[in-house]
């Protein structure tokens, strides 16, 4: 074969690799065999001094055209891949399964209690509440006398509490908390008291014998019933829609006077009764009422000087209507099915 | 308090249907929790609040709607109740101890004749649930009920020495009540005696041994006022609560008393066809004791409620609810204590009166400004936790509630050191409430167990909760972790002591908090394995880590490993946090070099780690290990760390020779500490 054959041979050559040439990296390496200082063409050219003269023009005409022919295979088939999407990496032995879940770390959870905690947070903290907390083992003092609940008396029986060994009792109510910051702070004092209760009743779905609360308190001058009122439905239509209705009725808390308890209409039937609220059309969520003159003289507060509200809710049985939780206990369980029920 | 609404029409005249009188109850203090219908009447069952023990009877719930309604009580006409002095029988009551009785009345009566009430006393008692005994005993139920105030009857046979003397049990006394049950008494009980035995617990039961029988034709009807005190602590101890108890518990208004007595007389005498064998015998005194006038003033109404009131509809309304207006003005209305209504004894009681009946609907709604004491907001550690909760989130860990309480059984197989204080329940309704738990992990180990019994092997748990350690209590955070904490098609990872670690040194940086150093000791070694903690500033310990014992997760049923850590929040939250300076970026390129070593199992990383910093000095910015390897064609009892070094100067780049020279450096150090072989 002369020269020039063997030339024209690497052209043909070349067109049929770069033809199945599937990816950049490729296409470079062809680059090199066939175009690079020690590439076949260049072995091929340095062959010039050892041939028969007569074969030199052919030979070197060849050798130009093989350059630029070779390397004009090579920009074409690089193009071609670039338009298929190819490049590196790219071709049909690469293409993924893009339908497989994603492989970053799966995040866990918040506990559903605390998400309804939270938001209600969330909510009074934009009215100027701040949220704090107290001790959940009392003394006898913060549990009931400073609350106006003398000893020996029936109203104890409302509030049935866990005594301890030592002297202290576990708190039966969130309400312990009001106490605590009046003693430490002068009026204005608006704070929400979220936290973890105890009472010794029999637990059934409904009942727990530990469960959380939440409390309020405002106490500054002209305070009054109409803020109250005004607080809890600012609250009420943000955590239970803008048309919700709150009723007030007359109740009695030995720490507040007047008391009432507050009702929310039912979010199913609007008030008109349904299976959903016992057909009642309200579903009583939180105690509320005026700060008991005698519980801010008890904190050196004034009352012919200061007002106060307070309110409280149930956490849980709040969380349960939002959600259609049918049983209280579930949420101390803790099930890896329950929890992940509450997790986006 | 059951109202049946037809013995309730008896006292005061509404035309409204039993749901319309249960809505007008329910708006204005008194809630009706549901309405049965029964033979002959509706009843309304009333949740009667604590402060309105006026409304424990149907005549107390009347007075009550007849304000509601503008109407007017009638209470029942009690006739004349004749006595002859031939029909005497002799009776004498001493009350012993004046501050526990504060009067006491008594009479006798005589041609008693037991049998079956008749159905104007039957029905009533059948609509309050009562089950019917004979007409003597149900009378006195009856005007229980009616009046509220509680009645005993007696058999005056069986008063041994026709005597009653009201007075402390002694100790040793024993009385079989009623009900066929024996208490034993002693001198903290007040009792009814004649005189041998006690024949009544005061105000709670009476005696089997004077009991009404058949047999019995000489009654002898106590009506009586107790202490309230006295009363409420002898149901407690003897465990017994009745309904009279649960009146006598509360104020009682003490002109009810002798009404009651003259009432139940007066229905003997009407169904049993007894006659009066004695007056009405009165001892101590029964006279209310009257405390000040209260008065109520327009400006507090105003700002306490909100909204302006008219003092002559106020003292409209009070005087609807049967109380005395001595003296009304523009200002204010003053109102006379109502023997009716003891908890009426200031300011705030006459404005809840007020503001129930008028309505909580007419006040207006207003949202009221926030008024900062000082410019200095306080840092509440709410936010903190919550974002700290958050990023937990966001690591893949799910948060639980777990009980406070423990029972003993669960701390011993915890191995809880046992000489650490614990926390004790007096009063738990079970087990699970024996004793406050002194850390978290024994909740978390709970939950654990419970999904590993479902077939949940995976699991990465923490709470905030309140632990009660050494009798303080404390806000901690609780961490465990068992299985594999990434699972995926593309990979897995088992959970172990340096991801728990990792976890943990996560928790300061996103909290950007300078983390104070771990350091190996052995915390409750029999709850856990190995250990590693950090101490708080103040030198306690702040926080532990580890992996839980064999013995306890055998004794917890949990097949697989778990490791706990616990912080003390307090103490993480003073920490202080890490200030943020800029230093400027170096303009020089770091070069990098790596070092594999073969080394003693013994020496730990971290002294390498320090050994190569000290050698090179400065210019070694940082040390990273980045590979780990013990095992095949390694020496059982040597390991092999592959380190990355990264080398910095900022005023130039390294010449060849230095990078070599202070590199070796880091070798020979290596080599003269730990005889540390290279490994290429």
């Amino acid at each position: 074969m002369t020269l020039a054959e063997k030339i024209r041979q690497q052209i043909t050559e070349a067109q049929a690799q770069a033809a199945s040439a599937s990816s950049s990296e490729e296409l470079e390496q062809l680059r090199i065999k066939f175009l690079g200082r020690k590439g076949t063409l260049a072995e091929l050219t340095a062959l010039f001094g050892q041939i028969d003269p007569s074969e030199k023009p052919e030979a070197g005409r060849e050798a130009n055209r093989a350059k630029t022919e070779i390397a004009g295979f090579f920009d074409t088939r690089a193009a071609e891949l670039k338009a298929t999407g190819g490049g590196a990496a790219s071709g049909a032995a690469r293409r993924e399964d893009l339908s497989l879940p994603g492989t970053a770390p799966a995040v866990g959870g918040l506990h559903p209690i605390t998400q309804v905690v939270d938001e209600i947070c969330d909510i009074f903290y934009r009215l100027g509440f701040e949220i704090v907390s107290g001790p959940e083992m009392e003394t006898d003092y913060y549990n009931f006398e400073a609350l106006n609940i003398p000893a020996d008396h029936s109203s104890r029986d409302d509030l049935a509490t866990f005594y301890l060994e030592n002297g202290k009792l576990l708190r039966s109510q969130t309400s312990t908390v009001q106490t605590r910051i009046m003693e430490k702070e002068r009026p204005p004092v608006k704070v929400l008291a979220p936290g973890r209760v105890y009472r010794p009743d029999a637990t059934d779905a409904t009942h727990s014998f530990m469960f959380h609360q939440i409390e309020g308190l405002y106490v500054d001058e002209h305070v009054s019933f109409a803020d109250l009122k005004g607080v809890l439905l600012a609250f009420a239509k943000q955590f239970f829609g803008s048309d919700v209705k709150l009723r007030f009725r007359p109740h009695f808390f030995p720490f507040t006077e007047p008391s009432a308890e507050v009702d929310v209409s039912c979010g199913l039937c609007k008030g008109s009764g349904c299976r959903s609220c016992g057909h009642k059309g309200w579903l009583e969520i939180l105690g509320a009422g005026m700060v008991h003159p005698n519980v801010l003289r008890s904190v050196k507060i004034s009352p012919e000087k200061y007002s106060g509200f307070a309110f409280g809710f149930g956490v849980e049985r709040i969380a349960m209507r939002r959600w259609g939780v049918n049983d209280i206990r579930l949420f101390y369980e803790n099930d890896l099915r329950f929890l992940r029920q509450f997790s986006a | 308090m059951k109202l049946p609404v037809k013995w309730l029409k008896d006292y005061v005249e509404v035309s409204l249907k039993s749901d319309k009188l249960a809505e007008l109850y329910t708006m204005t203090g008194t809630m009706i929790e549901g309405v049965e219908k029964l033979d002959g009447s509706d009843v309304l069952h009333a949740e009667i609040t604590t402060n309105r023990p006026d409304c424990l009877s149907v005549l107390g719930l009347a007075s009550e709607l007849a304000a509601l309604t503008q109407k007017k009580v009638k209470k029942p006409r009690i006739p004349r109740i004749p006595f002859r002095a031939s029909n005497k029988l002799a009776l004498s009551i001493k009350i012993q101890d004046p501050r526990a009785c504060l009067g006491y009345t008594a009479r006798v009566l005589d041609g008693v004749r037991v049998g079956a009430s008749p159905a104007a006393i039957a029905k009533p008692l059948e609509w309050m649930g009562q089950k019917g005994v004979n007409n003597a005993v149900d009378i006195t139920n009856f005007v229980m009920f009616e009046s509220g105030q509680p009645l005993h009857a007696f058999d005056y046979d069986k008063i041994e020495g026709s005597e009653i003397i009201v007075r402390r049990a002694k100790r040793g006394e024993k009385m079989v009540g009623i009900n066929n049950v024996e208490y034993a008494l002693d001198e903290r009980i007040l009792v009814i005696a004649d005189a041998k035995k006690p024949i009544a617990i005061a105000g709670v039961m009476g005696g089997k041994a004077t009991e009404i029988t058949s047999e019995t034709q000489r009654v002898v009807l106590e009506s009586a006022r107790f202490d309230p005190i006295l009363v409420r602590r002898t149901s407690r101890f003897l465990k017994l609560g009745t309904d009279s108890s649960y009146r006598f518990e509360r104020p009682i208004e003490p002109g009810w008393v002798s009404w009651a007595s003259d009432r139940a007389a007066a229905l003997f005498i009407e169904h049993t066809k007894a006659f009066a064998a004695s007056t009405l015998f009165v001892s101590g005194t029964l006279k209310p004791k009257i405390f000040p006038s209260v008065k109520v003033f327009q400006k507090t109404l105003e700002r306490v409620m909100g909204k302006r009131y008219s003092m002559l509809d106020a003292a409209r309304i009070l005087t609807s609810l049967g109380l005395q207006v001595r003296k009304v003005s523009g200002r204010y209305v003053k109102v006379a204590y109502a023997p009716h209504r003891t908890d009426i004894r200031q300011e705030c009681d006459l404005i809840e009166e007020l503001v129930r009946i008028d309505g909580f609907d007419k006040i207006p709604t207003t949202i009221p400004p926030t008024r900062y004491a000082s410019a200095e907001r306080r840092e509440s550690p709410y936010h903190e936790i919550r974002n700290l909760k958050r990023h937990l989130v966001s690591q893949g860990l799910w948060e639980t509630v777990t009980f406070n309480m423990v029972s003993a059984a669960d701390l011993e197989k915890l191995r809880f050191p046992k000489d650490k204080a614990v926390l004790r329940i007096k009063n738990p309704l079970s087990q699970e409430q024996e004793v406050l738990r002194p850390t978290g992990i024994v909740g978390l180990l709970g939950a654990i167990r419970h999904n590993l019994n479902r077939k949940e092997k995976d699991a990465a748990f923490f709470e905030v909760s309140h632990r009660f350690y050494q009798a303080r209590e404390e806000e901690v955070l609780t961490i465990a972790v068992t299985g594999e904490w990434f699972k995926s098609w593309s990979g897995r990872h088992e959970a172990g002591v340096f991801y728990l670690k990792g976890l943990i040194e996560n928790i300061f940086k996103v909290s950007g908090r300078a983390m104070p150093e771990w350091k190996n000791a052995e915390v409750w070694p029999d709850m856990f394995g190995q250990t590693i903690m950090m101490d708080a500033p103040t030198g306690f310990r702040m926080a532990h880590a580890g992996a839980i014992s064999d013995e306890v997760l055998k004794a917890w049923d949990i097949a697989q490993p778990v490791y706990a850590a616990e912080i003390l929040l307090e103490d993480f939250l003073k920490l202080p946090k890490i200030e943020r300076r800029f230093t400027e970026l170096p303009k020089f390129p770091s070069v990098r070099r790596d070092i594999a070593i073969l080394v003693d199992k013994a020496v730990p990383a971290s002294d390498l780690t320090r050994t190569m910093q000290e050698a090179a000095g400065t210019p070694l910015k940082s040390v990273e290990l980045f590979d780990l390897y013990q095992g095949k064609n390694i020496p059982k009892d040597k390991r092999s760390l592959a380190f990355s070094l990264q080398y910095q100067k900022p005023d130039g780049t390294f010449t060849d020779d230095e990078i070599t020279s202070l590199h070796s450096a880091v070798v020979e150090a290596l080599k003269q500490a730990y005889r540390a072989e290279l490994r290429q």
